[in-house]
């Protein structure tokens, strides 16, 4: 029973996580129709960056750890902001074939060789700086509650940036109809680097404040960005209050199994969901079926 | 069933025979064994055991490449488990031959046939979804497929891994030359003419048409998942074979050997090198693999950089890849400017045979050639068709006319079979259709185009009008294209300009000897002159084969000068029904005919 209780916990973490990974690749696939590759790796990138500049002895919520909260969060922003850009640039080109698959993926492959290079293939483990609470007998990090926190700040940002700002009102119209936001004169470029931006400064943030609950390794990365897919999808690929849902449940059902059948379990489950989701209805679970345009 | 439109049962000889490969191809289809061999011969002379072991584990990405090549350029599916199929085929080997106990070829066997089940699995999801959902799915498979192996630890020793013993192949054949070598030679030259044979068939561009569009597949009798599962298995082939010769030249294999990493090079492999081309695998190994793996393994720490940041840049510079760039860059360098295409159907009409042949006098007896009862569709909160009734007479021009969203188009998918009906039985040419899907529907004669001409830009005109179902009917349409195919075959689809599309799209469904052919908007994007060279068409059309034309048209004076009957379409309904003579004074008519001037008088 206790034991079920910590899993609960820590499965809906974690699905907080695939969550916001999932709202950040919705952010850039509804602006570009691009979905990001390099999306994992950021994650990773904002944790090595905060294990390399978190002063020690910083406190939660105490001036130091705001001010690396700001700068992780703007750092990792530019850099998404940055990969954007240069994934946005051939897919202008007429023979364009689907680039961003490559260069999203390069891109990921790029950062990961980076951090390689730099700090090693090793993991780092992020100090838990949120402190643990009982339950049941035992002791659970409360980073997992604060990053189910995150994933509602974020969604519900969003949210309210997306109908109540002309730029989030532009971004939303780039997601209705990308053509024709163009032919009504929103120059799509920029907002279409703001989207990577705003994906990679909540990657930031998700690294910076979740880092602990998850293993910051660079060979992580495409786990962590196929899991965000599979979540995306089961909630309506594009569709953010499915992925707010959908999220801790795929995570719960993650940490059950490999509690039950060990880790090596967790990715052929995870394949298993997204095929069985996909077969049964592949326009998601909250997701709308379209038309079918002949 | 009878056709009145077939005018002769015999088969005519399959022109193709004499050139299964196209010149083009068959040109780069030598460039690339040339080389093939030639890196491979090299380091034999030189006795450099190190650069030829290189080569030939390159050899072997390039038969899986040349695979993913066909999965993903010709019939344009997108999978990241070619590597994963090659690591089932290659661990089954490997166990067999040694934890089980089989001899060589029997475990050289097992691991093929699981290298196809497991390529077979992963092309399920292709019945469902398309795109980047399968490339994720198939990416999936490839991430579980190492920690699968971990999960059964004690039947795959995924661990310590599995080392195979060398064996009777690795003897020396001839002059420093192993029979592995031989045999893996053997296998790269036979992807790269695989990969040329189905380029240059009607089969490959059956592929293409499915995976480009698959409405436009159904409407040419073709069932695209069908399709797209057969390409499946051509591209699991060779990842399976690539799987067996890898366990053969290395002798080792572990989890380890097989992770997506080396999926997601594969598919680097074919964009990079060139998609649809024959050589890209083997540029796209050369770039990805020999450089950062083999020529720069001193640089061992900086292979990753190397690798992802050659990929970024190939793309920015030839977005179409190394094999495309090139051949881009040859063409401007020669000069070569493709000159506007124009293609008449006026000629190949010419030759129809003489009407006494009773193909038109048996058209008009008999019911009508397709008659709708009560057709009803509703999506979500639109009810598109509600209770349509409809009857196309033999050699009949039907127009469908209608305000904007009056379901039009909609009706046209459901007499085709695009869309499915909530209810209303369709009954075609005596038989009853209304489970039938489109490319059935198609098969029993029923043609179709699109309000956006389905032209595939990569083909030439020819290879666009003969990609349909093979359903072994012919028809003197058919024959008579055979007079311009040579011609047709010279021009590049992507040249034709808007309005010679339409006819190009008309000749590809006239192809197949329909009996009825709908047109969506056929006059939408034409000049004036080529809409009144249009409507002479649709009546030579109809004069020439005997078949009716069923058309959803904006142009309300082509409608009036050439249909034979026309249907009034209003909120998902048909509202009147006559020939043009008989309507014209319905008020309904003024309405919707107003701008018309001689309508009137």
């Amino acid at each position: 029973m206790d034991e079920l209780l910590i899993i609960l916990v820590r499965g809906l973490g974690a699905g907080a996580i695939y969550s916001l990974i999932a709202i950040s690749l919705n952010v850039i696939y509804n602006a570009t129709g691009v979905l990001n590759f390099a999306q994992g790796q950021l994650l990773v990138v904002a944790g090595v960056f905060t294990y390399l500049w978190l002063p020690e002895g910083a406190a939660a919520g105490g001036p130091s750890w705001l001010l690396t909260l700001l700068v992780v969060t703007v750092v990792v922003a530019l850099i998404a902001a940055l990969q954007g850009w240069l994934t946005l640039l051939p897919m202008r080109s007429p023979s364009d074939q689907h680039s961003w698959i490559i260069t999203t993926i390069a891109a990921s492959i790029v950062l990961g060789a980076i951090m390689v290079l730099t700090i090693g293939p090793r993991v780092l483990t992020l100090e838990n700086l949120f402190g643990q609470f009982p339950l049941g007998g035992s002791r659970v990090p409360f980073v997992y509650l604060v990053v189910i926190a995150l994933a509602l700040v974020v969604y519900l940002f969003l949210r309210c940036f997306q109908r109540r700002y002309l730029v989030g009102l532009a971004l939303n119209a780039l997601s209705q109809d990308l053509e024709a936001a163009k032919a009504g004169g929103i120059r799509t470029m920029p907002l279409q680097v703001l989207a990577f931006a705003i994906a990679g400064a909540i990657m930031g943030l998700t690294g910076f404040i979740g880092g602990h609950a998850i293993g910051i390794v660079e060979s992580q990365a495409l786990h962590y960005v196929i899991f965000g897919f599979i979540v995306a999808v089961v909630g309506g690929l594009g569709n953010n209050t499915g992925a707010l849902l959908a999220g801790p449940a795929f995570g719960l059902l993650l940490m059950f199994v490999s509690y039950q059948a060990g880790g090596a379990a967790e990715v052929p489950l995870a394949l298993a969901v997204i095929v069985v989701v996909l077969m049964l209805r592949p326009e998601g679970i909250f997701g709308r079926p379209h038309a079918r345009r002949v | 069933m009878s056709n009145p439109v077939l005018t002769s049962a015999e088969v005519t000889a399959p022109a193709g025979r004499r050139n299964l490969l196209r010149p083009d191809i068959r040109r780069e289809v030598a460039l690339g064994i040339g080389i093939v061999v030639l890196a491979v011969a090299v380091p034999i002379v030189a006795g450099n055991a190190y650069w030829l072991q290189a080569i030939l584990l390159a050899a072997v990405y390039v038969v899986a490449a040349s695979g993913l090549n066909i999965l993903r350029a010709q019939a344009e599916q997108l999978s990241f488990g070619q590597g994963a199929v090659m690591g089932v085929a290659a661990y089954i080997t490997a166990l067999a031959a040694t934890a089980w106990e089989h001899p060589l070829p029997v475990a050289v066997l097992l691991g093929f046939l699981a290298g196809m089940a497991a390529g077979m699995l992963l092309a399920l999801p292709s019945l469902r979804v398309q795109g980047y959902y399968l490339g994720f799915v198939t990416m999936a498979g490839a991430l579980a497929l190492p920690e699968i192996f971990f999960l059964f630890e004690e039947q795959t020793r995924a661990v310590t891994g599995v080392n195979v013993a060398t064996s009777a192949i690795r003897d020396v054949a001839f002059w420093r030359t192993e029979w592995l070598t031989l045999v893996i030679l053997l296998c790269a030259v036979a992807a790269l003419v695989v990969a040329g044979l189905i380029k240059s068939s009607r089969f490959g561009r059956q592929l293409k048409v499915a995976g480009t569009s698959p409405e436009a597949a159904m409407t040419l009798g073709l069932r695209p998942g069908r399709l797209r599962l057969q390409a499946f298995a051509i591209a699991s082939l060779m990842a399976s074979v690539a799987g067996v010769l890898y366990v053969l030249l290395i002798q080792y294999v572990a989890p380890g050997s097989f992770t997506l990493a080396l999926s997601i090079m594969l598919y680097f492999v074919v964009v990079i090198g060139g998609a649809g081309t024959i050589v890209g695998p083997i540029l796209g190994v050369g770039v990805l693999y020999l450089v950062p793996d083999v020529a720069l393994a001193s640089l061992v720490d900086y292979r990753l950089l190397i690798y992802g940041i050659t990929a970024f840049v190939i793309m920015f510079l030839m977005p179409d890849g190394i094999a495309g760039g090139l051949r881009r860059a040859i063409h401007r360098l020669r000069g070569r400017t493709a000159p506007a295409a124009t293609i008449s159907l006026r000629e190949v009409l010419a030759q129809a045979p003489e009407a006494g042949d009773g193909a038109t006098a048996a058209a008009r007896t008999g019911g009508p050639l397709l008659r709708a009862e009560g057709l009803a569709a509703r999506f979500g909160e639109v009810q598109a068709l509600d209770g349509v009734d409809l009857e196309i007479g033999r050699g009949e021009i039907h127009a469908i006319v209608g305000p904007n969203g009056s379901g039009k188009t909609t009706l046209l998918n459901a007499l085709s079979g695009l869309v499915a009906v909530d209810s209303g039985t369709v009954h075609f040419d005596g038989e009853d259709v209304s489970s039938t899907g489109a490319s059935g529907r198609a098969r029993l004669g029923l043609a179709r185009t699109f309000q956006t001409p389905r032209v595939f830009a990569d083909m030439t005109v020819w290879e666009n009008v003969d990609c349909g179902a093979d359903d072994g009917r012919t028809h003197w349409f058919a024959e008579a294209l055979e007079a311009v195919r040579a011609d047709w075959d010279e021009l590049p689809a992507a040249t034709l300009p808007h309005g010679q599309r339409r006819f190009l799209e008309v000749a590809r469904a006239l192809r197949r000897g329909p009996v009825l052919i709908a047109l969506d908007e056929p006059a939408a994007g034409l000049s004036v002159a080529e809409r009144k060279e249009f409507s002479a068409l649709l009546r030579s059309v109809v004069a020439a084969t005997g078949a009716s034309v069923l058309m959803v048209e904006h142009d309300l004076e082509l409608v009036w000068g050439t249909a034979d009957r026309i249907s009034v379409v209003d909120a998902g309904r048909v509202v009147v029904s006559g020939p043009p003579a008989e309507i014209r004074h319905l008020p309904e008519i003024g309405r919707l005919f107003a701008g018309v001037n001689h309508v009137a008088g």
